[in-house]
C-alpha cells in the first residue's frame, strides 16, 4: 500500500505527465482514473486544493499536483483525476494526462538525484530511467498529506 | 464439524438479548398477571436458555434455569400467581444468568457464581405445600403434600385445585380472607391461588409427572396459540458494516441510474424509456429500503425502563406507575445508543426527586402512585422523546437558592432570569437540587451530561415546568446522524447547507426603511434585529468567494454596504439568521433555495482544519456543497465582535446600565483630522454617495435621497474649523455621509471618516465649549470629543420659511415649563429650544431645587430629568404628585428608558416618558398635549 519515502519497491506503476514531465505512482495506490468533474471549490482552503467532486456518491478532494510542485494551474484545460485513497478518504491528483502503465524491476530504480527541485523532493521516492527519459516516482501518502516545507 | 467457539458466540450474543429483555417482560407481567403471550414469550426465553447452556456444558446455568422454568410453568398451569416477591426472585435469576453469560464470555467458564441461594428461594416460593395445604382447608381436600426436590406437583393436588377453579368455587378474596384466619405468618411470602376460568390447563400436565418433560408439547402448543409470531423469529442479525457497504452501493447505483436516465432522454427509445423508469422506481425504493434498515424502534430502549423504575420505586418505597407509548418510533440505532444513559439518568432523576413518597402526595391530593411517562413521536423530522412525571416539579426559589449557594450566578442575575432560565440552570455541571444523596441518584453526575450528550447528537433538551404538579423533559432527537435536514443557500451561485439546528430565522430587507436597519460600526455590520443588535457577516465576503473578491478590491471603502452592489441596485437583502451555542448572528447571502434532507460526508483532515466546514453533501444534481459549520464560522470570524455587541446591548438589556447616564455616540472624524461625535439617537443612516450625484439649489449643495431633497451640511464651514472654505467634493469621487433626520426631515452630515459606535457613561462637560455647534467634550476612552449639536447644524442650513413655520406651529400657545436636569448642557440645550419656540422656560438643578420653584410661578409643565443628585426624578414626580401641584403634567427624559424604568415612572407619577435630545418629539408632544 503506502509506500514508504525510503523503500524502492518492484511492480507495476501508473505513468502520467505534468508539463511534459514524466511521473508516476504505485498502481496499488490508485483506484481509478476518471475524466474531469464539476468541482466545488472550497473557500479559504490551501492553494493546491481545487475543490471537491462527487465520485458515486463519496467525496474526492481534487489536488492539484501542478500547485503542489509550485506552478500554476488554470483548470482550464484538459486533465485526468487519478483517484487514490489516503489516510481519511479519497483524492484525485490532477494531472495532465495519464500515459502507461510501467513495470519497474527494483534493479532499474535509482535514488532521487539532487538537482530535482525543492518543492518536488518530499513527494519523490525515487527516479526510474525510460528509454525516453526520466520518470519520476512519487510516493502517495506524501503527496495526499500534503507534506510541505518539511526540510526547510 | 461444528466450531463451538463460534456457536459459544452465538450462544452469548443471543442470551444477552433475550435477558435483557425477559426483565421488561417480568416487570409488565407483574402489572398484567394474566397475559399469556408475555409469559409464554419469557418461558421460551428461559427454556432456550437451559437448553442451550446444558447442551455447551453450563451445569450451573442449566441448574438455575431449570428452576426458573419449574416456576414459570407452574404459573402457565395456574397453579402459583406471580407476585411481587417471585417477580424479585425471577428477576434476580436474570441477573445471575446475566452474570454468568459475562463470566463465560470473559474467562470461558461459569466462574464461582453461587446458584443454590437463589434456587433455593425459588423453590420456597413455589413450594406446593403452601398450595396445597390452602386448597385443603378451603375444600376440603386431602392434602397431598409432595416436597418432591424436583417441584414435581402433586396431580391430586392440581387436580382438586382446578376443579374448583373451574368451578368458581375458589374467589380470590376469599382465599385471601382464608389465608388471613389460617394465619400465615406475614413474613412468608404469600401465594394465591388464580381464579382464572378462561384459560385452560393443557391435558399434557395430568399426563406427565414432571413438567420439565413435557416442554417440547408445550412450547409446541403455544406458538400455535400464539397469533402473533415473536421478533426474534423473523428478524436475522446484519452487522452494521453489511449495512454501510450496501448503503454505498445503493448510492453508486442511484448515480448510474441518474446517468441513464440523462442518456435515455437523448436516445428516445421507448422500450428503453419504459425499462429506464422502472429501474429508476426501483432504485428509489431500494434506497430507502436501505436507509430504514438501520432504523430501530425507540421500544428497544423504552422497553428496558420498566425495569428500571420497578427497582427504583422498590429501592424508594414509591409506588410508580410507568407509561410508555411510541415504543415504535423509528430512530438511527447509534442515536439510539446516544440516548439511552441520558433517558436512564433523566428516569432517574424523576424517580428519585421528582415523584413524591406516596404519603406526601396523598396529602397534596394525589394519586398516591405517581405516573411517569415516556412518550416517543416523530414530529417535524424529528424524534420528540417525552419523559413527563405528576410529582412535586421545580421550584424556582428551590433553584435560585442552591445556585446562590454553588455561587455560579450572582444575586442580580438571578432575579433578572426568566423562569425557563432558572430551571436551566439544572443543567449546570456540578448543580444537584436532591437534598439528601441517595445511591440512586445524586451522586456528582447531572444533568449536566445529559444536555452534553444529547447536544453531540445534534439535539436538544427542553424543560417544560409544572411548579408542584411535575416536570416534562423534551429531547429533540435527529432521526439520523447521516441525514440531516438542512437548509440551502447559494453566493455567488456556489451552494452551500446550513443545518436547520442552527437556524432561528431567515429576514428578508426589502425597502430602503428596511435595510436601514443595518447598522455599520467599524468594518463591522450588525442588523438591528427586535432592538437587539446582530453581527452580520456576508457569506461571500468572508469566504473570499471569486467574484466578490475582485469587486472588493475596486470598491475598497468602508460605506460599500456589505453585499457588492446591492444597496444600490435595491435588491432585497437575504440575511439568515443562526444561533450557535447561544451566540446569534446572521448572514447575508444571495438566495435562499429550500430546505434538504441532506447526508452528510466528512471531510478530510485538511478540509476540517479550515474549521468552517462541517461536511460536504450530495445534492440532487450530483453537485457537491459544502455544510456550514455554525458554530466554527462564529467562534473563526467573530473577533472581537462579540463583545462589542454585549457592549451595545447591555444599555437595553441591562437594569443596571439604564439607570446611569449613557449616551451612544457615533464617531467621526472632520477635515482636520480631529474626532468628533453625534448623539446616535438622532443619526437614522451612513450613507455613501457619489460626487457626481450631488445637485445644488443657489449655493447649497443636495442630495437626492429616498425621493426628498436633502440639504446637505458640511460641519467644518459651520463649526468654522478652517479659516477657509472646507469642501469634500474635490479630490474625490465619493463621500461619507451622516443622515439625521430631525422634525422629519433628512440631513445629509458630511465627514471625512465614520470611526465608530462608543458609548460614554462620563458626563458631558459643557464649561470648555469653545464655539457654537458643540454641545460639550465627552471622554471616551481618555480622549476628548466634541458632542456636536445637530440642531444648530441643522438651524444654520434651514430656510427662513423652515423656520417660520416651526415657530408658528407652536404659537398657539405659550406655556411656562419647568425644566429639571443636574446637566449643565441638556438644560441649556432644552432651554434655548423651548424658549425658541416660544414657550417661557424656568430650570432647576434637581427635584429639591424643581419644588421649590414650583412655588415661584404657576407653571404648566414639568420637564425632568431622572438621574439627578439631591432628589432623583422618581422621588420629585412623587412629591409633586403629592402635593398641591400635583395636576401639572410631567414629562421625564432620559438617554434610555428599559421597561422597568417605565413602569416606575409611571408609579411615581410621570405623565410621559422621552428620550433626550429627541427635541422634535418633545416638541410634539407639548403640542398634543396642550
Amino acid at each position: 500500500m503506502g509506500n514508504d519515502s525510503v523503500s524502492l519497491t518492484s511492480g507495476q506503476y501508473c505513468g502520467f505527465k505534468i508539463d511534459g514531465e514524466q511521473f508516476a505512482i504505485s498502481v496499488e495506490d490508485v483506484q481509478e482514473v476518471i475524466r474531469p468533474q464539476p468541482i466545488t471549490a472550497i473557500p479559504l482552503a490551501q492553494n493546491e486544493i481545487r475543490g471537491l467532486i462527487n465520485l458515486r456518491g463519496q467525496i474526492v478532494t481534487c489536488l492539484s499536483l501542478k500547485v503542489l510542485f509550485g506552478k500554476t494551474d488554470q483548470l482550464d484545460r484538459e486533465y485526468m483525476n487519478i483517484i487514490v485513497k489516503g489516510k481519511d478518504g479519497l483524492f484525485a491528483l490532477l494531472v495532465d494526462e495519464v500515459t502507461d502503465i510501467i513495470d519497474i524491476e527494483e534493479s532499474q530504480l535509482e535514488p532521487t538525484p539532487a538537482t530535482i527541485s525543492h518543492q518536488l523532493k518530499k513527494y519523490v521516492s525515487s527516479v526510474y530511467k525510460k528509454k525516453n527519459g526520466l520518470v519520476i516516482l512519487l510516493n502517495v501518502k506524501n503527496l495526499v498529506e500534503l507534506k510541505k516545507e518539511m526540510d526547510s | 464439524m461444528v466450531d463451538t467457539n463460534s456457536l459459544k458466540q452465538e450462544f452469548l450474543v443471543e442470551s444477552f438479548e433475550n435477558l435483557a429483555n425477559a426483565a421488561g417482560v417480568f416487570t409488565q407481567l407483574e402489572k398484567d398477571p394474566h397475559n399469556r403471550e408475555l409469559l409464554n414469550s419469557i418461558y421460551r426465553t428461559i427454556h432456550t436458555l437451559k437448553g442451550s447452556a446444558n447442551f455447551l456444558g453450563f451445569s450451573k446455568l442449566g441448574e438455575l434455569t431449570h428452576c426458573a422454568e419449574n416456576v414459570l410453568d407452574l404459573i402457565r398451569e395456574n397453579v402459583i400467581e406471580l407476585n411481587g416477591d417471585l417477580t424479585d426472585a425471577l428477576l434476580a435469576t436474570t441477573d445471575l444468568c446475566v452474570s454468568i453469560l459475562n463470566s463465560i464470555e470473559q474467562n470461558d467458564n461459569e466462574g464461582k457464581i453461587d446458584v443454590q441461594d437463589i434456587i433455593a428461594t425459588l423453590k420456597f416460593l413455589s413450594s406446593p405445600d403452601a398450595v396445597s395445604a390452602m386448597a385443603d382447608n378451603d375444600a376440603e381436600t386431602k392434602p397431598t403434600s409432595s416436597s418432591d426436590e424436583d417441584n414435581d406437583i402433586s396431580m391430586a393436588a392440581l387436580d382438586s385445585i382446578r376443579e374448583q377453579v373451574e368451578a368458581g368455587l375458589i374467589d380470590q378474596s376469599v382465599l385471601d380472607d382464608l389465608m388471613k384466619e389460617m394465619g400465615v405468618a406475614p413474613t412468608k411470602p404469600v401465594l394465591t391461588v388464580v381464579e382464572n376460568k378462561k384459560v385452560e390447563i393443557p391435558a399434557a400436565v395430568e399426563a406427565a409427572p414432571s413438567s420439565s418433560a413435557l416442554e417440547p408439547e408445550v412450547v409446541k402448543d403455544v406458538v400455535l396459540d400464539d397469533p402473533k409470531v415473536h421478533v426474534a423469529d423473523s428478524t436475522v442479525r446484519v452487522n452494521v458494516s453489511v449495512l454501510d457497504k450496501i448503503m454505498n452501493l445503493v448510492g453508486e447505483l442511484v448515480l448510474n441510474r441518474n446517468q441513464l436516465v440523462q442518456l435515455t432522454n437523448k436516445l428516445r427509445e421507448n422500450d428503453f424509456l419504459r425499462l429506464t423508469q422502472q429501474l429508476n422506481i426501483i432504485t428509489s425504493e431500494l434506497q430507502s429500503e436501505v436507509m430504514a434498515t438501520r432504523m430501530q424502534p425507540v421500544g428497544n430502549i423504552i422497553g428496558k425502563f420498566e425495569r428500571l423504575v420497578r427497582d427504583m420505586a422498590k429501592a424508594s418505597n414509591k409506588k410508580i406507575k410507568l407509561v410508555l407509548s411510541g415504543q415504535e418510533t423509528e430512530l438511527d440505532r447509534t442515536l439510539l445508543d446516544a440516548i439511552k444513559d441520558p433517558l436512564v439518568h433523566i428516569i432517574r432523576n424523576a424517580c428519585d426527586h421528582g415523584l413524591e413518597e406516596p404519603a406526601d402526595r396523598e396529602k397534596n391530593k394525589k394519586d398516591p402512585t405517581g405516573t411517569l411517562s415516556i412518550r416517543a413521536y416523530n414530529e417535524s423530522g424529528q424524534v420528540t422523546i417525552e419523559i413527563a412525571d405528576d410529582g412535586r416539579g421545580l421550584y424556582r426559589s428551590k433553584l435560585v437558592k442552591k445556585a446562590k449557594e454553588k455561587q455560579l450566578y450572582t444575586d442580580d442575575e438571578l432575579e433578572a432570569m426568566s423562569d425557563n432560565d432558572v430551571y436551566n440552570i439544572i443543567f449546570h455541571p456540578g448543580f444537584s437540587t436532591a437534598e439528601k444523596i441517595t445511591n440512586v441518584s445524586g451522586r456528582g453526575v447531572g444533568m449536566d451530561v445529559v444536555k452534553t450528550n444529547i447536544e453531540l447528537i445534534g439535539g436538544s433538551v427542553q424543560i417544560e415546568n409544572r411548579e408542584g404538579h411535575g416536570v416534562t423533559f423534551k429531547l429533540r432527537i435527529p432521526l439520523t446522524l447521516a441525514i440531516i435536514p438542512a437548509l440551502i443557500i447559494a453566493d455567488n451561485s456556489e451552494f452551500f447547507a446550513i443545518p436547520q439546528i442552527n437556524l432561528v430565522e431567515l429576514v428578508r430587507l426589502e425597502s430602503a426603511e428596511e435595510k436601514s436597519l443595518i447598522e455599520k460600526i467599524q468594518e463591522n455590520h450588525f442588523l438591528r434585529l427586535r432592538g437587539k443588535l446582530t453581527p452580520l457577516f456576508s457569506l461571500s465576503k468572508l469566504l473570499k468567494l471569486p467574484e466578490v473578491h475582485d469587486r472588493s478590491s475596486k470598491m475598497n471603502n468602508q460605506f460599500k454596504l456589505i453585499n457588492k452592489k446591492r444597496v444600490i441596485n435595491n435588491d432585497a437583502f437575504n440575511i439568515v439568521i443562526l444561533n450557535a451555542e447561544g451566540k446569534t448572528f446572521g448572514l447575508m447571502v444571495d438566495e435562499i433555495l429550500d430546505t434538504e434532507e441532506i447526508v452528510v460526508k466528512a471531510l478530510n483532515a485538511h478540509l476540517k482544519q479550515i474549521g468552517i466546514f462541517g461536511g460536504a453533501s450530495i445534492m440532487g444534481d450530483g453537485r457537491v456543497a459544502l455544510i456550514l459549520d455554525a458554530v466554527g464560522f462564529i467562534s473563526k470570524f467573530s473577533s472581537g465582535m462579540e463583545q462589542k455587541v454585549a457592549e451595545l446591548n447591555k444599555p437595553i438589556e441591562s437594569e443596571e446600565f439604564a439607570n446611569t447616564e449613557v449616551l451612544e455616540t457615533l464617531l467621526f472624524k472632520l477635515k482636520d483630522g480631529l474626532t468628533y461625535a453625534f448623539p446616535l439617537n438622532l443619526v437614522s443612516r451612513l450613507e455613501e454617495f457619489k460626487v457626481k450625484d450631488v445637485e445644488y439649489t443657489g449655493k447649497r449643495p443636495i442630495m437626492r435621497y429616498l425621493n426628498q431633497a436633502m440639504p446637505l451640511i458640511v460641519p467644518d464651514n459651520l463649526l468654522k474649523l478652517s479659516s477657509t472654505e472646507v469642501t469634500y467634493f474635490k479630490d474625490r469621487d465619493k463621500f461619507s455621509c451622516v443622515v439625521c433626520n430631525l422634525r422629519g426631515i433628512n440631513y445629509g452630515i458630511i465627514v471625512d471618516e465614520i470611526i465608530d459606535i462608543a458609548i460614554s457613561q462620563s458626563d458631558i462637560d459643557s464649561s470648555a465649549v469653545d464655539r457654537d455647534g458643540v454641545l460639550g467634550i465627552l471622554f471616551i476612552q481618555d480622549k476628548a470629543i466634541s458632542l456636536i449639536d445637530l440642531y444648530f447644524m441643522v438651524n444654520s442650513v434651514q430656510t427662513s420659511r423652515q423656520i417660520e413655520n416651526n415657530t408658528k406651529k407652536t404659537k398657539a400657545k405659550k406655556l411656562k415649563i419647568l425644566l429639571v436636569d443636574d446637566s449643565v448642557m441638556y438644560r441649556k440645550m432644552e432651554a434655548d429650544a423651548l424658549t425658541q419656540i416660544g414657550h417661557y422656560v424656568v430650570t432647576a438643578n434637581h427635584g429639591e431645587d424643581g419644588f421649590q420653584k414650583l412655588a415661584s410661578e404657576k407653571f404648566d409643565l414639568i420637564v425632568t430629568d431622572i438621574e439627578m443628585p439631591v432628589l432623583d426624578g422618581y422621588g420629585f414626580a412623587e412629591k409633586v404628585r403629592s402635593s398641591i401641584y400635583k395636576n401639572i403634567p410631567i414629562i421625564a427624559i432620559s438617554t434610555r428608558f428599559s421597561r422597568s424604568d417605565i413602569e416606575k415612572g409611571e408609579k411615581a407619577g410621570f405623565s410621559h416618558h422621552l428620550e433626550k435630545f429627541k427635541k422634535d418629539e418633545l416638541f410634539g408632544l407639548i403640542e398634543t398635549m396642550f
